[in-house]
C-alpha cells in the first residue's frame, strides 16, 4: 500500500490532458453562456423556478489553475445553477463551457469532464451512497473499473487527504454533519480532478466544522493546486478567495479580489448580501480612520490586519 | 409560562444493552416571557431536552414542570399532555418538510380544527397566524399550495401551522437551518415581533451562538449531554475556552477579542454588553494607542 | 421503535462465515429453501431441519453471534409464529390426532358445539412452515451481519447478471439494493421526526377516533414521499457528478472468485441436507 503524500505532485492524469493547445492555460472557459430552465421542477431553487428571466444571462468567465474562486450572491442569484453548467449537470441554452478543452455540450465528452471536475453539495447525507465509509470512497473508481488494488490505495490516499482514516470503517451515518462532508469530498478527490466545485458546503454544518471545511478547502488548493470553486452566499467563507465573482440575476456584476469587492460595501448591501459582523466593524474602522483591509472577515485575518496595524504604529511612533 | 427543569436525566433504550444517555442531570429553569437559547453541536442533547418541553418526551428519571404541570407526576394523563401540547408549539428543524396540505390555508388551519374549533374561528386563526410570520393573507395567497413557495416561506408557513394553535410558548429547533442570510433574518424578526407583541415565551436551539445572540436573553450550552453553561449572553460569550471545550465557536466578534488578547492586544470592552460593531471600534481604536493615530505614538512595552 | 432499529446490521469479523462470498451464502440460502418446501411433502421426517438448524448453530457460533443478539430481534417474529401456530394446528383437515371437547359457546339463547380437533397434519404442517419461517429470519439475519452491503449489492447482480440477456437490468439492480441499504434507516429516522412534528401540531396517530387517525397517517404520506423523491433527486445528481454510467465493467469492492472454501461450502452443504432428506 503506498503511502498517502501530503503534496501530490501537479500533474493531472492521461485522460486529463487538455485537447487545444492553448487549453493549458484556463481550466474552465465559460463563453457568454444563457441558461434557461426547461420546467418549473428543475431548479434549485423554488424561487428561481418562478422566475420568468433565464438563470443566467450572458455570462463569461475564465477560472485558470489553482485559483480558488468564490461564487456569491444571494439565493436565486444564478450561482448554483452556474456551478452545475461547469461539470456537464446542466448544458448551457447559448453559448459553450469548456473544462480544459473538453465541450460540455458533448455528451462523449462527459465521462472526461466528470473525471477532471468532481462536485460536493451542500446536504451531506445526499451524495454518499455506500455504508461504509472506505467503500463509498472507492465506489466512483469502482464504477470505472479501475483494478482492485489501485482503486484501494487512492481510496486510502484521499481518506488520509480529509483526515478520516480512523473511521473508514464506520457507517456514514455514524459521522457527524462536518464529517460526511469531507467523505463527499474524499469520494471526489479519489478520482485526481483538476477542479473541485463545492455547491455551499458549510450550509448545514455547525460553526466549528465550517472552519475545519473551510481550513481543507484552502489547504487543498494550496498545496495540491487543486482549483476551487466554492458557491456561498457568506461573505466570509469568500474571504480567503483569490477572486470573488458576485452574480445576481443572472449576470456577473462585479469581480475581483475580496479585498477590492469587499470595499464597497454598500453596493453588496445592494445586492441583498448580509454583511458580516466582522465586516462591519471593518467598515466603522475605517471610517475612523484605522486601515482594517476589506477582506478582513475571520477572526484570525482581522486579528492579523489588527497586529500589522500596531507594528506599523510602533515603528512610526519610534520616529 | 414557565418550565422547570430539575435533574433531568434521558437514556434512550433504557435498560437494554444499547442504551444511550442522551441527557445527564440537567436542570434549569426558563421563566416566563424570557427568550432562552439552547446551544449545543449534534448529538449533546439539545433536541432531546426540548422535546421534553411538549411532553413529547418522558424523563428517565428527574422532573420536568411546565406551566405548573409535572409531567411525570402520577396524577398527568394523557389528556393533560394532548393539552400541553396546545400551549407549548414545537417546530422542528427543516419544519417545511411537515407540508402536506393542497393549499397554504388548509395546512395552517390543521392545528386549529383539530382542537375543534368553529370555521369562524379557524379562519381567524389562519389570519392571524399568516400576519405574524408576514405573509399575505389574500385569498389568492390562501389558495396557492404551500410548495409553490421559496424555502423560507415554506418555513414560515410551517411556523404559522403551530402559531395557530395560540401557544404560550414556542420552542423551535434550529429555526434558521439552511436558509440564506436574508431568510434568516426575516424570521429571526417574525421571532423578536412574536416575543414583543405577544408576550410569547421563545426557546431556540441552535448550533450557532451569534444567530441567537440578540435575541436570547438566557443561554444554556449543552454538550455531552450535560448542561455546560449557562447564563445571559453576554456573561457566557467571554468564556470562550469554555466554549470551545463544548466543541462551539463564540460569535466571531468576540472570538477575534480573546485572539486579539492572546496576541498582544488587550481590547477593554464591558463585561455585561453584548459586542456589538458600534461598542468594539472605539475600543478598538483605543488600543491600537489612539495617540498613534495622529502622530504621537508612544512607544508601547 | 423506530428508533430502536440498528442503523447497519454488518458486523466485521474474520470467521469462515464471513469469509465467504455473497454468492455463495445466497446460492446456500436458495437451496435451502427449495430443500425445506420439498420436505413439507416429507410429513415427520425431521432430518432436514435438525440437520440445516445445526448448521446454522455452527454458523452463528462461527460468527460469534450471541444467542442474545438473535433473541432479541427474534421477538416479533416469535409472536407472529405463535399468533398463527393456533389456526394452522386447528384449520388443517386430515387424520385426527386428538379432539378435545365438544365446548359449548352460549350467546343468550343461542348455543355452538365446538370440537377442538388437532389432526397430524396440522401438527406436520405447523412444523413446517414454522421451520421456514425460522430459515428465512436466520439466514437474513446471518447473511446480513457477515455480509457488506456492498458485497451483498455485487454478490446480487452477479447472480442476476446472466438474466440481462432477458433484459433484466441487473446492475441496475446492484445500485439499488446498496441506495436502498444506505438509505432505508435514513428515512426511517426522516419518517420518525416527521411523525413527532405532527403531533406536535395534533395529529393523533395512537389515540383518538378512527377518522383522527386516519387523518394523522394522511398527513404523513405526502411529504415522506416528497423527502424521498427529494433525496432522490439529489442524490442522482450527485451520481451523475461522480461520474456514474453503468458500463458493466464495474471492479468488485468486495466480491470476487469463489475460493476453495466457498466451493467446499456448495459441495458439502447441499450433500449434508440432501443426505438428510433423503434418508432421514
Amino acid at each position: 500500500m503506498t503511502q498517502p503524500s501530503v503534496s501530490m505532485p501537479k500533474t493531472l492524469p492521461a485522460s486529463a490532458q487538455a485537447k487545444s493547445a492553448d487549453a493549458g492555460e484556463t481550466v474552465i472557459h465559460i463563453e457568454d453562456v444563457t441558461y434557461r430552465y426547461p420546467s418549473t421542477t428543475n431548479a434549485p431553487t423554488s424561487s428561481q423556478a418562478a422566475m420568468v428571466l433565464p438563470a443566467l444571462r450572458g455570462v463569461s468567465l475564465d477560472v485558470q489553475p489553482g485559483e480558488y474562486v468564490a461564487l456569491l450572491g444571494h439565493n436565486g442569484s444564478g450561482k448554483s445553477t452556474l456551478a452545475r453548467l461547469i461539470n456537464a449537470l446542466l448544458l448551457p441554452t447559448s453559448g459553450r463551457v469548456m473544462v480544459l478543452g473538453h465541450d460540455t455540450s458533448d455528451r462523449s465528452e462527459h465521462r472526461a469532464i466528470r473525471d477532471l471536475v468532481g462536485m460536493i453539495f451542500s446536504d451531506p447525507d445526499n451524495q454518499i451512497v455506500a455504508t461504509i465509509v472506505e467503500d463509498d470512497v472507492a465506489w466512483g473508481l469502482a464504477a470505472r473499473g479501475y483494478p482492485l488494488a489501485e482503486v484501494r490505495a487512492r481510496a486510502d490516499a484521499a481518506l488520509a487527504t480529509v483526515g478520516l482514516s480512523a473511521h473508514r470503517h464506520r457507517a456514514p451515518s455514524e459521522l457527524s454533519g462536518g464529517q460526511r462532508q469531507r467523505l463527499a469530498i474524499a469520494g471526489a478527490l479519489a478520482l485526481e480532478p483538476a477542479c473541485l466545485i463545492a455547491d455551499e458546503p458549510m450550509a448545514l454544518l455547525d460553526p466549528q466544522a465550517r472552519v475545519d471545511m473551510a481550513a481543507l478547502l484552502h489547504r487543498l488548493n494550496r498545496e495540491r493546486g487543486l482549483t476551487v470553486i466554492h458557491v456561498t452566499h457568506q461573505l466570509e467563507e469568500a474571504a480567503r478567495a483569490d477572486r470573488v465573482v458576485i452574480l445576481e440575476q443572472g449576470r456577473i456584476v462585479r469581480q475581483g479580489t475580496p479585498a477590492e469587492v469587499f470595499a464597497e460595501l454598500d453596493r453588496l448591501r445592494q445586492l441583498r448580501l448580509i454583511i458580516p459582523d466582522l465586516g462591519v466593524l471593518g467598515e466603522r474602522l475605517r471610517r475612523l480612520g484605522v486601515a482594517i483591509p476589506p477582506d478582513a472577515l475571520t477572526p484570525e485575518l482581522f486579528v492579523s490586519a489588527l497586529e500589522r496595524l500596531k507594528r506599523l504604529e510602533r515603528r512610526g511612533g519610534a520616529q | 409560562m414557565s418550565i422547570v427543569v430539575e435533574h433531568l436525566n434521558h437514556a434512550y433504550n433504557a435498560g437494554a444493552p444499547h442504551e444511550h444517555v442522551a441527557l445527564r442531570d440537567i436542570s434549569l429553569t426558563i421563566p416566563d416571557g424570557v427568550c432562552a437559547a439552547i446551544i449545543g453541536v449534534t448529538g449533546s442533547g439539545k433536541s432531546t431536552l426540548v422535546q421534553h418541553f411538549n411532553g413529547l418526551l418522558i424523563p428517565t428519571s428527574g422532573r420536568i414542570i411546565i406551566d405548573g404541570l409535572d409531567v411525570t407526576a402520577k396524577t398527568t394523563r394523557p389528556e393533560h399532555l394532548l393539552e400541553l401540547r396546545r400551549r407549548v408549539g414545537l417546530l422542528f428543524q427543516f419544519p417545511e418538510a411537515q407540508l402536506f396540505a393542497p393549499t397554504i390555508a388548509d395546512d395552517v388551519a390543521f392545528g386549529p380544527r383539530r382542537l375543534r374549533l368553529k370555521d369562524k374561528v379557524v379562519k381567524e386563526r389562519v389570519r392571524w397566524a399568516l400576519n405574524a410570520v408576514a405573509l399575505p393573507t389574500d385569498a389568492t395567497f390562501l389558495a396557492r399550495s404551500p410548495f409553490a413557495l421559496s424555502g423560507g416561506q415554506q418555513r414560515r408557513v410551517a411556523l404559522a401551522g403551530v402559531l395557530a394553535m395560540r401557544p404560550l410558548t414556542l420552542v423551535l429547533d434550529e429555526p434558521s437551518a439552511g436558509l440564506d442570510a436574508e431568510a434568516r433574518d426575516e424570521i429571526y424578526a417574525c421571532l423578536s415581533d412574536l416575543r414583543a407583541h405577544e408576550g410569547i415565551t421563545l426557546a431556540l436551539v441552535s448550533h450557532d451562538m451569534s444567530e441567537v445572540a440578540h435575541l436570547a436573553d438566557m443561554l444554556f450550552a449543552l454538550a455531552d449531554g450535560e448542561l455546560k453553561l449557562s447564563g445571559p449572553p453576554a456573561q457566557v460569550f467571554q468564556k470562550t475556552d469554555k466554549i470551545q471545550a463544548c466543541g462551539l465557536l463564540p460569535p466571531p466578534l468576540a472570538q477575534t477579542v480573546a485572539l486579539a488578547r492572546e496576541h498582544g492586544l488587550p481590547i477593554t470592552t464591558a463585561s455585561d454588553a453584548l459586542l456589538t460593531p458600534a461598542r468594539l471600534a472605539p475600543a478598538i481604536v483605543a488600543t491600537l494607542g489612539a495617540p498613534g493615530l495622529n502622530g504621537h505614538g508612544k512607544e508601547s512595552t | 421503535m423506530l428508533e430502536n432499529m440498528p442503523i447497519s446490521a454488518y458486523a466485521e469479523g474474520t470467521s469462515l462465515v464471513h469469509r465467504l462470498r455473497a454468492r455463495t451464502k445466497l446460492l446456500l440460502l436458495g437451496w435451502l429453501v427449495v430443500l425445506f418446501f420439498l420436505a413439507n411433502h416429507h410429513p415427520f421426517h425431521y432430518g432436514v431441519y435438525g440437520v440445516s438448524f445445526a448448521l446454522f448453530a455452527l454458523a452463528f457460533l462461527d460468527a460469534r453471534i450471541s444467542l442474545g443478539y438473535i433473541w432479541r430481534r427474534m421477538r416479533l417474529l416469535v409472536i407472529l409464529l405463535l399468533i398463527g401456530i393456533p389456526f394452522s394446528l386447528i384449520w388443517t383437515t386430515g387424520q385426527t390426532w386428538r379432539s378435545f371437547g365438544p365446548y359449548t359457546l352460549s350467546y343468550h339463547q343461542y348455543s355452538l358445539p365446538i370440537t377442538v380437533v388437532v389432526t397430524y397434519d396440522g401438527i406436520w404442517f405447523t412444523i413446517s412452515f414454522t421451520a421456514i419461517f425460522l430459515l428465512l429470519f436466520l439466514s437474513s439475519m446471518l447473511i446480513t451481519t457477515t455480509t457488506t452491503p456492498v458485497g451483498l449489492a455485487e454478490g446480487i447482480v452477479l447472480l442476476l447478471r446472466p438474466l440481462r440477456w432477458v433484459g433484466l437490468p441487473a446492475d441496475e439492480f446492484g445500485l439499488m439494493t446498496l441506495v436502498s441499504l444506505r438509505f432505508v434507516p435514513v428515512l426511517m429516522q426522516e419518517l420518525n421526526q416527521l411523525i413527532k412534528a405532527q403531533i406536535s401540531r395534533g395529529a393523533s396517530f395512537s389515540t383518538g377516533s378512527l377518522t383522527a387517525r386516519i387523518q394523522g397517517i394522511s398527513t404523513l404520506l405526502g411529504p415522506l414521499l416528497q423527502g424521498a423523491l427529494r433525496r432522490a433527486t439529489n442524490l442522482a445528481s450527485a451520481l451523475e457528478a461522480r461520474g456514474y454510467g453503468v458500463t458493466g465493467k464495474a471492479t468488485l469492492l468486495h466480491e470476487g472468485r469463489l475460493r476453495w472454501l466457498d466451493w467446499l461450502m456448495l459441495m458439502v452443504i447441499p450433500a449434508l441436507t440432501l443426505f438428510a432428506y433423503l434418508k432421514l
